[in-house]
């Protein structure tokens, strides 16, 4: 698995080729690269404070 | 007569054949049975119809149309797959519920009629409990749980189905209010949907089947329910907001999970959440986007459910927690899964890419924004646990020092022709868009939206680097809907499913000591099954009644 600081470059170069084809849609060339690391950490933050708070149970208790 | 072979035919007389074979033959006669219907559906015409009058009712038993036909080649493809996958490793009772399974999925979407329809329901959810109870003895208690959340549901659909004949309905299957008797036929489409909060059934029963009973169950009740949904209830609008839900839910849910296939389970519930929010949507292009998108996920969610039931089967574990380091061990398995994962979310040259885009498409195209980001926000949370938490600390991640055994051909001859197809229809949507009932005007491979999929996975691929110390396995579970239902189920089964129980026992002790020599009638504590299943004839004739009184009224 890539680490964080190829991923991050690969992400750079997609949004440089989204800017220089000048074929982006409604966000910012790279804005769909920022929305998955955004949209993937407001997954883990709420699913891990809903876990912790009510869902998550040890395996002994269930 | 028929102007066409029913193509459940092969699979029920196969199915007949099949429990009287040994093992190893009647899994060779399944295989055959399914590829032979894959045939016929493949060249079963549009407009294609068939009837018969039975008990006076006269029932449209085979209806071929463009939208029922994207699913029953479908779900003929799967059951050939599936069948191919167990083939080495799957008992008779399996490959005869399997068989029995396809067919039923296949006479719900051929069916004309509303009885029709109704009696194939019925049949699969009987042929899925089979499937889940492949599982041994740990998967019991969730197959009966199966069971009863769907007898509750045909009897809802049967509820609805008679006060929509009692009030002068139409008796073939077309659009309904989602009103009245409607409302009955809706809430069990959304029952056998795993519309949440509905769904628990599928998290708690799927994953506890054997690998092969998993991957086929993985393809029919959900995706004939969207079918009727398309049929019936398109355009409803709170089938949006229900799709958006399910597509967050099942990701949520996903984050906590620890059992690679109840994770994959939770990514059901989300797909299925996108078909719905198509149905929801309405348009052409939301229904056949659904509809494509059954035809994908039935494919991809497949060959998924195949690469984690090869992990269970070569290594026995199926927790995160006790798993890790087999990319070297199983490379084709892991390769193969792969294929799915990324078609799963959305990457370019696989159907996934095609499919998901048409539902989201829709949503553009009505100016639905919120729809639109929450869909996305989805699609993130997707690549984030199968194609990224669950490959990696499966495959990857700690050595565990694990020794898995090497996995019979047929096996991974099923994943790869899953994982060809997937990538057949991906990179050629020309040939699924031909399945649909009509062009849906929409073109994928352009540049923006090329490279919009792959920024949204490399920007959750970077999430997930910097994130991933929080997202290996816990020995944990999760506490799901299913707690309210298992809290009432207790109480029925304690109180007056013990009394009904008891009393059958009674009744059964009074009339074997009438009619034969007497009975050394003790006193059961256990309550029969004849107990239970009288309560639930009776329930399900009571609201079949209540409904019927109702439509009169």
């Amino acid at each position: 698995m890539p680490g964080p600081r190829t991923l991050a470059l690969l992400s750079l170069l997609l949004a440089a080729i989204e800017r220089a084809l000048d074929v982006g849609g409604p966000l910012p060339p790279g804005g769909w690269a920022l929305g998955g690391l955004a949209g993937c950490a407001a997954i883990v933050v709420v699913a891990k404070w809903l876990g912790s708070r009510w869902l998550q149970r040890p395996e002994d208790d269930a | 007569m028929p102007e066409a072979l029913h193509p459940a035919a092969p699979l029920l007389a196969g199915a007949l054949v099949v429990s009287v074979l040994p093992r190893r033959v009647g899994g060779a006669v399944a295989l055959a049975a399914a590829a032979t219907a894959v045939a016929l559906v493949a060249r079963l015409p549009v407009g294609a119809e068939a009837r018969v009058t039975a008990l006076g009712l006269e029932l449209v038993w085979l209806r071929s149309d463009a939208l029922a036909r994207v699913f029953a080649l479908a779900f003929a493809l799967l059951g050939a797959l599936g069948a191919l996958y167990g083939l080495e490793t799957a008992g008779r009772r399996l490959h005869v519920a399997g068989l029995a399974a396809t067919a039923a999925a296949l006479g719900i979407v051929l069916a004309g009629d509303w009885v029709t329809l109704y009696v194939a329901w019925e049949g699969l959810a009987v042929a899925s409990f089979v499937l889940v109870l492949d599982g041994g003895a740990r998967a019991r208690a969730p197959a009966l749980r199966y069971l009863l959340v769907h007898a509750a549901g045909g009897a809802l659909l049967l509820g609805g189905i008679a006060w929509h004949r009692a009030a002068g309905g139409d008796a073939l299957v077309t659009a309904l209010p989602p009103t009245g008797p409607g409302a009955l036929v809706l809430v069990a489409c959304c029952v056998n949907a795993a519309v949440t909060p509905l769904h628990a059934w599928l998290t708690d029963a799927y994953p506890e089947s054997s690998p092969t009973g998993t991957v086929l169950l993985s393809a029919f009740a959900t995706k004939a329910a969207v079918y009727a949904l398309a049929r019936a209830f398109a355009g409803v609008e709170a089938l949006v907001w229900a799709g958006v839900t399910m597509a967050l839910y099942g990701v949520v849910f996903a984050v906590l999970e620890n059992d690679i296939r109840r994770l994959l389970a939770y990514h059901i519930v989300s797909q299925v959440g996108y078909m719905v929010t198509g149905v929801g949507l309405g348009t052409p292009l939301g229904v056949h986007g659904a509809a494509a998108h059954a035809f994908a996920h039935i494919l991809y969610k497949g060959l998924l459910l195949m690469g984690a039931g090869a992990v269970v089967h070569a290594t026995g574990r199926r927790k995160l927690t006790e798993l890790g380091g087999l990319a070297r061990a199983m490379p084709a398995t892991l390769a193969l899964y792969m294929v799915g994962a990324f078609a799963i979310s959305g990457a370019p040259l696989l159907n996934g890419f095609v499919s998901k885009s048409l539902v989201v498409a829709a949503a553009e195209a009505l100016h639905r924004p919120v729809v639109v980001a929450l869909l996305q926000l989805a699609a993130v949370g997707t690549f984030l646990h199968t194609g990224l938490k669950l490959p990696y600390f499966t495959f990857g991640g700690p050595d565990r020092g694990l020794a898995p055994a090497p996995l019979p051909r047929s096996m991974l001859v099923a994943m790869a022709l899953a994982a060809a197809l997937c990538a057949l229809t991906g990179t050629f949507p020309a040939l699924l868009y031909a399945l649909l009932p009509a062009p849906p005007g929409w073109e994928p491979y352009t540049a923006a939206h090329v490279l919009e999929a792959l920024e949204l996975l490399a920007g959750t691929a970077l999430g997930f680097a910097l994130l991933k110390a929080k997202l290996g396995g816990e020995p944990t579970v999760t506490r799901d809907a299913d707690r309210l239902y298992r809290a009432v189920a207790r109480w029925v089964l304690r109180g007056p499913a013990a009394g009904a129980a008891r009393l059958a026992d009674l009744l059964e002790a009074r009339a074997a000591a009438l009619v034969s020599a007497p009975v050394a009638a003790r006193p059961s504590r256990a309550p029969s099954p004849v107990g239970y299943a009288l309560l639930a004839a009776v329930g399900g004739l009571g609201l079949v009644l209540l409904a019927a009184a109702l439509g009169r009224g």
